[in-house]
C-alpha cells in the first residue's frame, strides 16, 4: 500500500505504526468569572452566551510509534495526558490532524464495556444489540450464543430486561460478549473488573487467556501490579508527548521518577489496588 | 529487562490482514460518504437490527405493542378528516380521508427523519467512540426505523381507500418510482441535518421550534388543488421541499394524475443535495467525533 511519501513502508511485524500523529481538539470556552466578584454573570451565562471562545488545543503532540506484534503495550500517565485519546485514534473513532496511523489487523475497542446496553431490552436481545455493535456479524453471535450465556452465568435471566440486573449481572453479560470474540489488536482502558469474587477471579482467568490470543494489546492503566503482570512494553505520555518507551518496569521507572514529590504514592497505591 | 524475551510473541496467522491508514485528508474525499454507505449496506446487521429493536421496547409494555401507530394515526385521520371535510371543505370532498391519510403517512417519515438527525450523533456518542459503528450505519438506522413506522401507518393507507371504495389507477404505479425517489433525497437531507446539528445544537432547537408551522403550510390539512391561488399562496407552495416529497407520492395515488414538475424537481434535487451532502462529509468527517 504506497503511503504517498509518509515515510518506509509498514513492517511486516508491525501492528500499529505511528508517525507524526498530532490531534488538536477544539474546545469551547465559556467567560469565566467569578460568582461573588460578578454576580450578574449568571444572567449572562443565560442570555448572552456568545461570549464564549473555541480555541485548538493540541491533545497529542507529534507521536511516533512502532508496535510490534506480540508487544503488550502499557500506556502511562497522569489523568489529561492523552492516554484515552490515543486509544480513540488507534480505535478509529478519531482521526488525526497531522500524520499517520496505520493499524494491521480487526481492532477491538474495550474503552467502557458498559456503554451500548438499552436497559429496556433483554439480556439475550443486548447481545445481540452489543455484539453487533462491536462488529460481530449475525451469524458470528448467535453461533457463539451458548457460549456467552454460559459464561455468563444468567440461566434463565437472559431472558429478563437488563434493569432488573445487579451491576454484577450486567458485567458478567459484558464479559462474556467481549470473550466471545478475539480480535487481532485489543485496546483497553483500565483493566476491568466487576461482578462477585468468583466471577471475578473466573474473568481474570479468562481475561488472560483472551489476552493472550490477541496479537496485540495496548493497555491503558494507573495499576503498576496490572501492568508489570500483563504488559511487555510501557509508554508514557506527558502533556501529549512520548516521555519515554520502553520495557515496562523501566517505563513504569522513569514514570514513578519524574512524578512531583510529597505523595506517598506506594503507600496509596498499594491500597488502592488490594482488590486485584 | 529479560521480560520481554519471557513472554511468547505470539503472530497468529492471520488470513490477509486487514490494513487500515487513518490520516488527514490531502484532498476533499467527494466519494467518502459513498464508500461509507456501501459499508454500512453490506454490514447491515447492526442498522437494521437496531432499528427494530428500538420500535419493539418503544411498544414492549404496552398490551397493543406497534398497533399503538396504527391506532394513533387512525383515530387523527379519522376524527379531523371527518371535522374538516364537513367544516372547511363544506363535505365538498368525497376523497378528503385519503388524501388525508396518505398526507400524514408520509409526513412521519420525512418530518422524524429529518428532525431526529439533528442529534442522531450526540445521542449515540458512546457507540460513535468505540470506533465500529460509523455515521452511516445509524444513519441507514433512523431511516429504517421510520421505515418501520411508515409500514405501520400504510395500513391506515389501505383501510381508508377500502372505505372509501377508491381504486388507484395505472399511474399510480409511477409511486414505485416517486416514494424511492423521496426516501434518497430524505437521506440526503439527513446526511446534511446530522452533521450541521452536531456542530450547532440550535439546529435542532430550530426544527422543533419550526415543525408546527412547516406542517400546516404543507399540504396535508388542505388541497392545494382548491382555493383562491395567489403568488403568495403559490411561493409558499413551491418554495417548500415538503410540498414536493408529499405530492409526488399523493397525486398519482389518489388523483391519478403524474406531477411532472414536481417530480422533476425531486430529480434535479436528487444530485445536488447528495454532492452538498457528500461535500459536508468529507470536510467534516474527521471532526464530527471531536464534537460530540
Amino acid at each position: 500500500m504506497a503511503l504517498n511519501g509518509v515515510g518506509p513502508e509498514l513492517s511486516a511485524s508491525s501492528s500499529i505504526s505511528l508517525r507524526g500523529v498530532t490531534l488538536r481538539i477544539p474546545m469551547v470556552r465559556k467567560g469565566a468569572k467569578s460568582l461573588t466578584a460578578d454576580p450578574l454573570s449568571l444572567l449572562a451565562a443565560f442570555y448572552a452566551p456568545g461570549k464564549t471562545s473555541r480555541e485548538l488545543r493540541t491533545i497529542l503532540d507529534n507521536v511516533s510509534l512502532e508496535i510490534e506484534d506480540g508487544y503488550r503495550l502499557a500506556l502511562i500517565g497522569r489523568n489529561g495526558a492523552g492516554k484515552t485519546t490515543l486509544l480513540r485514534l488507534l480505535a478509529g473513532s478519531f482521526s488525526p490532524t497531522r500524520g499517520v496511523i496505520i493499524t494491521r489487523g480487526q481492532v477491538q475497542a474495550l474503552l467502557n464495556i458498559s456503554f451500548g446496553f438499552k436497559a429496556v431490552a433483554t439480556g439475550l436481545e443486548n447481545i445481540y444489540l452489543r455484539g453487533l455493535s462491536m462488529g460481530m456479524t449475525l451469524g458470528e453471535i448467535s453461533e457463539k450464543l451458548p457460549e456467552i450465556v454460559d459464561f455468563s452465568e444468567l440461566g434463565d435471566a437472559v431472558y429478563d430486561p437488563i434493569q432488573t440486573y445487579s451491576a454484577g449481572m450486567r458485567a458478567r453479560l459484558a464479559f462474556s460478549l467481549v470473550f466471545a470474540h478475539v480480535p487481532n489488536i485489543l485496546l483497553m482502558d483500565e483493566w476491568i473488573s466487576a461482578g462477585d469474587r468468583y466471577f471475578v477471579a473466573k474473568a481474570q482467568e479468562r481475561l488472560e487467556q483472551y489476552i493472550s490470543q490477541c496479537r496485540t494489546l495496548v493497555l491503558a492503566s494507573h495499576s503498576k501490579p496490572i501492568l508489570t503482570e500483563i504488559c511487555t512494553h510501557g509508554l508514557v505520555l506527558e502533556a501529549g508527548r512520548i516521555a519515554y518507551f520502553g520495557k515496562v518496569d523501566d517505563a513504569l521507572k522513569y514514570y514513578d521518577e519524574t512524578l512531583p514529590a510529597g505523595v506517598d504514592i506506594e503507600r496509596w497505591g498499594r491500597r488502592a489496588h488490594r482488590q486485584f | 529487562m529479560t521480560q520481554v524475551e519471557h513472554i511468547p510473541l505470539m503472530p497468529r496467522p492471520a488470513a490477509e490482514p486487514s490494513i487500515k491508514v487513518s490520516r488527514p485528508a490531502t484532498r476533499l474525499e467527494w466519494e467518502l460518504l459513498f464508500q461509507d454507505f456501501y459499508q454500512s449496506t453490506k454490514a447491515y446487521g447492526f442498522w437494521l437490527y437496531s432499528a427494530w429493536l428500538e420500535i419493539l421496547l418503544n411498544y414492549r409494555s404496552t398490551m397493543l405493542g406497534p398497533l399503538w401507530i396504527v391506532v394513533g394515526t387512525g383515530v387523527f385521520v379519522i376524527t379531523v378528516g371527518t371535522l374538516y371535510n364537513r367544516v372547511i371543505l363544506a363535505g365538498g370532498s368525497n376523497i378528503y380521508l385519503a388524501h388525508l391519510a396518505v398526507g400524514m403517512t408520509l409526513w412521519f417519515v420525512i418530518i422524524q427523519s429529518i428532525v431526529k438527525s439533528a442529534t442522531l450523533f450526540a445521542e449515540n456518542r458512546a457507540v460513535l467512540l468505540d470506533g465500529a459503528i460509523t455515521y452511516t450505519d445509524l444513519l441507514l438506522k433512523l431511516l429504517m426505523t421510520n421505515l418501520i413506522l411508515f409500514a405501520h401507518n400504510a395500513v391506515i393507507v389501505i383501510l381508508v381507500f377500502v372505505w372509501l371504495g377508491l381504486l388507484p389507477g395505472f399511474s399510480a404505479l409511477i409511486v414505485l418510482v416517486t416514494f424511492p425517489l423521496v426516501l434518497a433525497n430524505i437521506l440526503w437531507m439527513c446526511v446534511a441535518v446530522s452533521i450541521l446539528g452536531t456542530r450547532y445544537a440550535d439546529l435542532d432547537e430550530l426544527l422543533h421550534s419550526t415543525l408546527r408551522l412547516i406542517f400546516f403550510i404543507t399540504p396535508i390539512l388542505w388541497i392545494p388543488h382548491r382555493g383562491v391561488r395567489g403568488p403568495y399562496v403559490d411561493a409558499l407552495i413551491y418554495l417548500n421541499p415538503f410540498y414536493y416529497f408529499v405530492e409526488v407520492v399523493r397525486e398519482p395515488l389518489i388523483y391519478g394524475t403524474i406531477p411532472w414538475f414536481e417530480i422533476a424537481v425531486l430529480v434535479i434535487a436528487l444530485p445536488i443535495g447528495w454532492l452538498i451532502a457528500s461535500y459536508l462529509y468529507a470536510r467534516t468527517r474527521a471532526s464530527v467525533a471531536l464534537w460530540l
